[in-house]
């Protein structure tokens, strides 16, 4: 029986052959990392990129557009559904999504604030409308939609905004008076980036101590017979900004060891930016 | 506003260890398979399940049955009077976490075909509002007689300079605190749910786990005699 016969009649057995030696039925190692390729600035709006990693590739679009000084939320983010993406699922991306912004982990409010051609900040902010489209959904779609956030924040150029109100005018400030200048533009000041790793919990139930087997970036195939998966999100300071966790994992030391793994791979990322 | 006095009390004169009392009725909603109300402090909250029935064709799974969850809060659960009880981005969010931690815990292989709804609402909301509506589901599930891999127990907690403080009300649920939501079964090391709100430190994350999880172990303790307690009542009605 060839093995691509057997790996359609019996996923798991196939798999957990595999697992077993400690390896991807591609030969990677069940923790070693993936490429990621990226590229910015092609997808058109203030700032964009197209992110491929671990088999799935999504474009990142931002439109930005100025408003008042307010408590309102600047930063709205629309994953748009398709063919391999539900709306449901797309729903729960944008909701996982979103409190990155509000606590602060890939730009601080008050880098959003408008600036004038010398740099000094104006009663306004900007507003970011960020559009994800998913274009190839083949593994684990929040670690590649992270890196690409990050990516087209990094790629954001804004203009200088022209102000024709005076600071003493108590009057409204009316549309007309805001003017963008192409000439002087400037670049968003962010965080250090952030790094998402989505890992699989595997059990291999033939063998006697029924022990959890931890994958990193399964793809769809490994996935599917994992008993939880857990994506986890690092920024600053190796501080956590994001767990999230689907099934049933029975060792706390592996959300330990997921934590870990994602801090050094963020580590690795900032290192590569710092030397590029 | 510090969280914890020099004492060592916390604002409601709790230790930074100490649970709410916890209240608890079952078989409340005669029209439901099962229904509790559980009371966590003044975090009140009711829950009904229906099920398991021939759901929505849309939603069936030909191999295990289908989890549909209801999150919702009262308009005048908490200090902001609200538009809408249920819908909302925050409403739409807990309602996938408690599907998803629940999908672990129902055996749900033993009911191909079918769907069982879980409706959790938040009458009186003084934090860790989704811990209490894990526990509450639990119990609603036990009184529905639904087969599980054992009770859900739940707890949030929080890290205040390095010091881990359990069960938090609204007003130490700080926009700065990092608080970790965990649902454990039998109150052991089987984890159904991570909830993360704000930032924590890597560093932290043991001590915060190993508090919650002792949390989840005394919660699953409480969650035990009263589902005990409830068997024993119904059992000269079931004929044992």
């Amino acid at each position: 029986m060839s093995s691509e016969v057997l790996r359609g009649i019996d996923p798991l057995g196939y798999l957990t052959t595999f697992f077993r030696e400690g390896v991807f039925p591609d030969g990677r190692g069940l923790l070693d990392e993936q490429k990621l390729v990226f590229k910015q600035g092609e997808c058109g709006g203030v700032g964009s990129s197209v992110v491929s990693t671990q088999g799935v590739t999504v474009s990142c679009t931002i439109e930005a557009s100025v408003s008042l000084v307010s408590d309102g939320q600047l930063i709205n983010i629309q994953i748009e559904p398709s063919q391999q993406l539900s709306e449901k699922e797309a729903e729960d991306f944008n909701n996982l999504l979103l409190p990155l912004f509000t606590n602060g982990s890939f730009i601080l409010r008050e880098n959003l604030r408008c600036l004038d051609v010398n740099g000094k900040a104006l009663p306004l902010e900007w507003q970011f409308l960020i559009t994800v489209k998913v274009l190839c959904l083949e593994g684990n779609l929040l670690d590649a939609v992270v890196c690409a956030i990050g990516a087209a924040l990094a790629d954001t150029k804004l203009p200088s905004i022209v102000l024709n109100h005076s600071e003493g005018d108590e009057s409204a400030i009316e549309k007309s008076q805001i003017q963008a200048d192409y000439g002087t533009i400037h670049k968003l000041i962010l965080e250090e980036p952030l790094m998402c790793c989505s890992f699989g919990v595997f059990v291999d139930n033939d063998s006697k101590k029924k022990s959890e087997i931890l994958l990193m970036t399964p793809d769809i195939e490994a996935t599917s017979v994992c008993r939880a998966t857990c994506s986890v999100v690092i920024g600053k300071g190796d501080r956590i900004a994001l767990v999230r966790e689907r099934g049933r994992i029975t060792s706390f030391s592996l959300l330990k060891k997921m934590c870990q793994i994602t801090a050094e791979r963020r580590h690795k990322l900032v290192e590569a930016l710092r030397t590029a | 506003m510090s969280i914890i006095s020099e004492h060592g009390f916390r604002l409601d004169g709790r230790r930074p260890a100490q649970i709410r009392n916890v209240n608890t009725r079952l078989g409340l909603n005669r029209n439901a398979e099962g229904s509790s109300y559980l009371e966590h402090g003044n975090t009140k909250v009711l829950c009904a399940v229906y099920g398991p029935y021939e759901g929505k064709a849309s939603k069936r799974l030909e191999d295990r049955c289908a989890i549909v969850c209801q999150y919702s809060t009262t308009t005048f659960s908490g200090l902001e009077r609200k538009n809408r009880p249920r819908g909302d981005r925050k409403s739409t969010e807990m309602s996938r976490l408690l599907e998803k931690a629940f999908e672990s815990v129902i055996l749900t292989e033993s009911f191909p075909r079918s769907q069982i709804d879980i409706f959790c609402e938040v009458i009186q909301g003084d934090g860790s509002n989704l811990a209490a509506c894990v526990n509450a589901t639990s119990l609603a599930l036990a009184d529905a007689g639904i087969p599980m891999k054992g009770i859900a127990s739940a707890a949030t907690c929080g890290i205040v300079e390095g010091n881990p403080i359990v069960d938090l009300t609204s007003r130490e649920e700080t926009d700065l605190l990092p608080r970790v939501t965990l649902a454990t079964i039998c109150g052991r090391d089987e984890v159904v749910l991570v909830e993360l709100h704000n930032r924590l430190h890597i560093d932290h994350l043991s001590v915060v786990m190993e508090a919650a999880k002792a949390t989840c172990a005394d919660v699953y303790e409480c969650l035990a005699v009263v589902a005990q307690q409830h068997l024993k009542a119904c059992a000269p009605i079931l004929g044992n």
